[in-house]
């Protein structure tokens, strides 16, 4: 009998991670977890929004932007969480690769569409604030480009699952292609250093500290955390569903070939 | 913020953020739904299954 894709006890002598990891990373306690935190995740990104909304709207418009540095509050913890999203899935893509754990796989899957929905808001508002602030929608330098090629790539992990029958081809492809394509993530961080780019430097996690005013970066970092609150929460229900596919092709696979009997 | 020129701007990017924030949670429910359902076909419990497991 092939198997059970859902059990962390497959594929013998393939090594684990210890610990606290592996307990959560059974798809019973994860599913287990997953209800109990469920509602925690929801209330505290609903909670996070609703002050950085506020503290948003209360802060002073930029001497330079006026206010059309509310669109910032959306596009910067937006990129970030492009880029986070990519991470979560590289490590993912690594407990595929060497621990061959089913819900490594199921993690993976479930963060691409919420990685390319986070970069695709990057993107769009980033256009929407570069229209009136450069003139211009669009502009092919490096940082802009470089971002759009990680919402292709994001597209491509989709893409790549929808493709395969089997899902343990489909993961162990996925995995390969997010490790490879990681390159992406430093490519977009340092393209603002490396090239000469319209896009401005980084303004909060640099050297001697943020050039942000704290009136602002107050409202900045509150839609950040609500920003990952949000995946985190999604990402939570994601998983939980893809534990939940696989439970159903399992179910509909012992059907068959009871049926065959 | 009425009497600024590029609100229509400013509230564009806010319904856009929306509207792929709303998209992805309407999915993730819609698919999880669904799921529910077809496992209730097989006489699987689902999550509830496992709850009274541990």
């Amino acid at each position: 009998m092939a198997p059970d894709p859902t059990s962390a006890n497959v594929l013998p002598g393939v090594v684990r991670p210890v610990g606290w990891l592996t307990r959560l990373a059974n798809p019973a306690t994860f599913l287990h977890f997953a209800a109990l935190a469920l509602p925690w995740f929801a209330g505290t990104t609903v909670l996070l929004f609703a002050v950085g909304l506020a503290l948003a709207l209360a802060s002073p418009p930029d001497y330079q932007q006026g206010l059309t540095v509310l669109i910032m509050y959306l596009h910067v913890p937006a990129a970030w969480l492009a880029m986070m999203v990519y991470m979560v899935m590289t490590a993912s893509a690594l407990g595929t690769v060497v621990w061959r754990h089913p819900l490594a796989d199921a993690a993976q899957k479930a963060a691409a569409p919420l990685g390319a929905g986070f970069t695709l808001i990057c993107l769009a508002t980033g256009s929407l604030w570069g229209k009136p602030m450069w003139g211009t929608w669009w502009v092919w330098d490096a940082r802009l480009t470089s971002v759009l090629i990680l919402f292709l790539i994001y597209l491509g992990l989709v893409a790549i699952w929808q493709v395969f029958e089997d899902q343990g081809r489909a993961a162990r492809a996925a995995a390969i292609f997010t490790l490879t394509a990681v390159v992406i993530i430093p490519i977009i961080h340092f393209s603002v250093v490396w090239w000469n780019t319209l896009h401005q430097p980084a303004s909060v996690f640099r050297m001697g500290g943020p050039s942000v005013a704290a009136a602002m970066l107050r409202p900045l970092m509150t839609m950040a955390l609500a920003f990952t609150a949000l995946f985190f929460t999604l990402h939570l229900m994601a998983v939980r569903n893809e534990i939940l596919r696989r439970r159903l092709r399992r179910l509909a696979i012992l059907r068959a070939s009871g049926e065959e009997r | 913020m009425n009497h600024d020129p590029h609100t229509g701007f400013i509230v564009a990017a806010y319904l856009i953020a929306a509207a792929v924030v709303a998209t992805m949670v309407v999915a993730i429910l819609i698919d999880h739904r669904s799921l529910k359902r077809q496992l209730r076909r097989f006489g699987d419990a689902g999550e509830s299954r496992d709850a009274r497991r541990r």
